[in-house]
């Protein structure tokens, strides 16, 4: 899990505090700690710690991250295989990198000299959040309210588990969204004078560029995304292989252009996988995982144009949802259109949670083509050019 | 103060003992014996009754987490267990000769307790073998005209189990506001 050896430690060796690992992480992260990481920090557990490292896709570790937060206000390294922006925290992903560690570890000690940063402020009149929307950020801790039969205390419960740390966290939360599901206010899908701003066009985007490899590999072959002076993204469909040189957060900068500024070069190539290895980005290591993201990032709470805002969705089959970035209330969206196929606008107004994150989580769906829409007319031919791949 | 249940059924080794132990908030209580058939070429141990975790839920509610054993000999278990449950989480594995062939027969020996609750699916050691593909077991599932959470998983991360789960449990019930305000729903 821990691999690798640190080099020289260069700075005072700061205090941490492990949190939110049941005993087997602990006690590999301290073999860790003591042998390849020696001599970088101090484990304690007295309350003299200046930096927690905390374990956070334990199922109620986002409570005890709100716990922390309301506690403590120092600098954090937080261990996930999700990319987490959380204030006054860095992410190192998991399976612990230990560049990636020492990284984050150096961050948290430049931290520590400066003054607490404001953000862990507790705001006393938080704005009243879409209670699905906390819901959704606290999705660890969601168990605790999906099993609630009735709907309004579900809503009742979610408000009162972050009441008590919302505020720093909030913010952060409100972060991850945009991060996946775009800024779009739930006016603008209100708002019929507004709708153009709801569509986009995926050919013009990277997820077109994805799709147009994957339909050239759909048999067999390399196909090589690339622009002049550009990383190249390799993807080989069949073989279910993506490899690039390119960082997840790169790739999320192009996923936002318009590709008509800039030619790109969709083209198959005398090469194989060997040849090319894999990504040095371990998240940038799984087809279907890069095909979602690219999917959430283009859209950004905007679905294809021609889709019907109105026509029932069906999912006819579940996304893999355990190894794809996460979309906020992505499993009650999808618990919803398998059972009772509702229209995109519905199933916001249904489900109480933001329209960006019901758009977005569609998008990513299609992608897949893991969606239908009853009675609409056939969409552009685009959408449905690949092969499902729900979850190779 | 509510009490769910949930079952964990699938095949000797598929990681159900494995599943409850990374969700339930107290020690597990199991049944294992040393395995002394084919069993043992899987694992030393095996369940003979069943395995009971439980999570306790913020507002008091408590989810009790029955794990049948995987061995056909102790299906006589497998009704005594899943009365007054909520829905089955099967547990399948991609390593093993035929899993297709485990998922039909689970499927056709809970037929009656799945018609009547909600079913998902956790496929383990996909990390060993990614073949089948997931899609694959989409298609198998659909086959007895059934559309299912099936989720790739590790039964050691309690993350991974703790979605399927809730998948299951939203698949009961998604959550749809009823309050009716300003002519739509909120």
């Amino acid at each position: 899990m821990f691999k690798g050896l640190f080099g020289k430690k260069t700075q005072p060796i700061p205090k941490v505090k492990l949190m939110g690992m049941n005993e087997r992480a602990l006690n590999l992260f301290t073999m860790f700690l003591n042998s390849s990481a020696k001599g970088l920090c101090e484990i304690v557990d007295d309350g003299s710690h200046q930096i927690v490292i905390i374990d956070l896709d334990a199922v109620d570790n986002a409570r005890m991250w709100l716990d922390v937060r309301s506690q403590f206000t120092g600098p954090a390294i937080v261990l996930s295989v999700r990319e987490q922006s959380l204030t006054n925290a860095f992410w190192v992903s998991k399976p612990v990198n230990e560049d990636h560690f020492k990284s984050a570890l150096d961050k948290a000690q430049k931290a520590l000299s400066q003054p607490p940063s404001q953000p862990a402020a507790v705001p006393h009149s938080p704005k009243a959040p879409l209670p699905a929307k906390t819901e959704s950020q606290t999705e660890p801790i969601k168990l605790a309210t999906v099993t609630t039969k009735t709907p309004s205390s579900t809503a009742e419960k979610t408000t009162a588990v972050t009441s008590a740390a919302a505020g720093g966290m909030n913010e952060s939360l409100e972060d991850h969204a945009k991060t996946c599901c775009g800024e779009l206010a739930d006016e603008v899908y209100r708002d019929p004078k507004q709708r153009e701003q709801l569509f986009f066009n995926s050919s013009d985007t990277v997820l077109g560029l994805l799709r147009q490899a994957m339909t050239l590999t759909k048999e067999q072959g390399i196909a090589r995304i690339a622009r002049e002076g550009a990383h190249p993204l390799y993807v080989g469909y069949a073989q279910d292989f993506v490899s690039s040189p390119m960082h997840e957060a790169y790739l999320r900068a192009i996923c936002a252009r318009n590709i008509g500024e800039s030619p790109v070069k969709v083209e198959l190539v005398d090469m194989d996988i060997k040849t090319i290895g894999a990504s040095d980005d371990v998240r940038m290591r799984r087809l279907d995982n890069v095909l979602w993201k690219t999917a959430l990032w283009s859209s950004r709470g905007r679905v294809e144009r021609g889709t019907s805002l109105d026509a029932p969705v069906r999912l006819r089959a579940w996304p893999n949802i355990p190894r794809l970035m996460s979309v906020p209330d992505g499993l009650r969206i999808a618990a919803l259109w398998v059972t009772q196929p509702t229209s995109l606008l519905d199933t916001a107004r249904k489900l109480g949670v933001p329209y960006r994150f019901v758009f977005s989580f569609y998008c990513a769906c299609q992608a897949f083509d893991l969606v239908e829409q009853l009675g609409a007319a056939k969409q552009s031919s685009s959408i449905h050019t690949t092969k499902t791949m729900t979850q190779e | 103060m509510a009490q769910h249940k949930i079952i964990f059924a699938g095949p000797v080794g598929a990681g159900k003992t494995t599943a409850i132990r990374s969700l339930s908030d107290i020690p597990i209580v199991a049944t294992d014996e040393d395995a002394t058939d084919m069993t043992a070429k899987r694992k030393p141990q095996t369940t003979v009754a069943m395995d009971y975790g439980l999570i306790k839920l913020d507002n008091g509610e408590r989810v009790h987490l029955y794990g049948t054993p995987g061995q056909e000999r102790f299906d006589f278990m497998w009704d005594i267990l899943t009365e007054g449950g909520l829905g089955l989480v099967l547990m399948l594995d991609n390593t093993r000769t035929n899993p297709f062939q485990d998922m039909s027969f689970y499927i056709n020996a809970f037929k009656d307790f799945i018609e009547e609750t909600q079913l998902v699916i956790g496929v383990t050691r996909m990390d060993e073998t990614r073949k089948p593909a997931l899609t694959e077991y989409v298609k198998h599932l659909a086959s007895f005209g059934m559309v299912a959470p099936i989720f790739e998983v590790d039964a050691r991360e309690k993350r991974d189990v703790s979605l399927l789960v809730q998948a299951l449990l939203f698949s009961i019930d998604p959550g749809v506001e009823t309050v009716v305000e300003r002519g739509s729903y909120r």
